[in-house]
């Protein structure tokens, strides 16, 4: 019989069960947590919503020039 | 040359790009070094950039780190087998120009997050319902302030931490990917990236109750 895990246990689990990065024994005790403990199933829409807005950054750009210093750059360093 | 275009946010099926790319690059090797070269910085340069930028908190030192990175590449193309993508060999590449920045800063670039860094402020962990700030699936731009917000607390991040968080939640590589790009196990990565997520969660808990 697995026993009851804590929150802080499984805690470092939850965006891996996010990811869909947990399989067997692991999962099932990481969804009957989530079932019991609303504090955790709280905090995993938290992280979702997190991750989701993660996603949305816009990517810095990269200067316009910088490549073709970079492509200068290792064009005139000798190689080994 | 063609020239690749994305959305202004990244689409995370950049995994889809990496073996006929990464072979016209090791195929040049033998026959053009220099138009490999140039390839590869084409190819790599911005989201090597982005990375360097976020690690590093400025562009000046993100151009040293690319700059660092793609010379080390140079010296090193030889030794790349092509177990994985180059993609991946370049982030480890700058990911040791980073930490070597942070040893000269004496930066305690090794720190890294606990379960109680992170853990559930009283106020987010008291209510059932979902959080305020959760993302309008139909919104497609985040506002400038909240994008101002969200880099700012990834800035904080200890860089153990924030280099997981940038290779997975915005340049979307795997997790094994990420794993072999900082050359740590799959279960660390797992680990950082939580801690990481729920550091910004916790940040973003503070500003939109009003107490940053």
């Amino acid at each position: 019989m697995t026993r009851d895990r804590t929150c802080h246990e499984l805690a470092d689990q939850l965006s891996a069960c996010l990811d869909g990065e947990l399989e067997g024994a692991c999962l099932d005790d990481v969804l009957r947590h989530l079932e019991a403990c609303p504090i955790c199933a709280h905090c995993l829409q938290e992280i979702k919503a997190t991750r989701e807005l993660l996603k949305k950054i816009p990517a810095p750009d990269m200067p316009q020039d910088l490549k073709d210093r970079l492509k200068a750059c290792v064009k005139k360093t000798p190689r080994p | 040359m063609k020239m690749m275009k994305g959305p202004a946010t990244l689409d995370h099926d950049v995994r889809m790009e990496a073996p006929d790319q990464d072979k016209e690059i090791v195929d040049l090797l033998g026959v053009d070094r220099e138009r490999a070269m140039d390839l590869m910085i084409e190819r790599y340069g911005p989201m090597l950039f982005r990375y360097a930028k976020r690690m590093c908190g400025g562009t000046g030192e993100a151009e040293d780190v690319l700059q660092d990175t793609f010379l080390a590449a140079q010296e090193k193309l030889g030794q790349f087998r092509g177990e994985g993508k180059l993609r991946n060999w370049l982030f480890s590449i700058a990911g040791n120009a980073c930490r070597q920045r942070y040893r000269q800063r004496k930066t305690r670039g090794e720190v890294e997050l606990t379960l109680d860094d992170v853990a559930p402020t009283p106020e987010g962990a008291s209510t059932p319902e979902p959080p305020s700030w959760q993302l309008d699936p139909s919104e497609r731009m985040l506002s400038a302030e909240l994008t101002a917000r969200l880099e700012a607390a990834i800035a904080e991040i200890p860089p153990t931490n924030r280099s997981v968080l940038i290779l997975r939640d915005l340049e979307g590589l795997s997790t094994r990917e990420t794993a072999q790009a900082l050359r740590i196990t799959e279960e660390a990565a797992k680990v950082r990236l939580h801690r990481a997520r729920a550091f910004v969660r916790n940040r973003l808990i503070n500003y939109y109750q009003g107490k940053e």
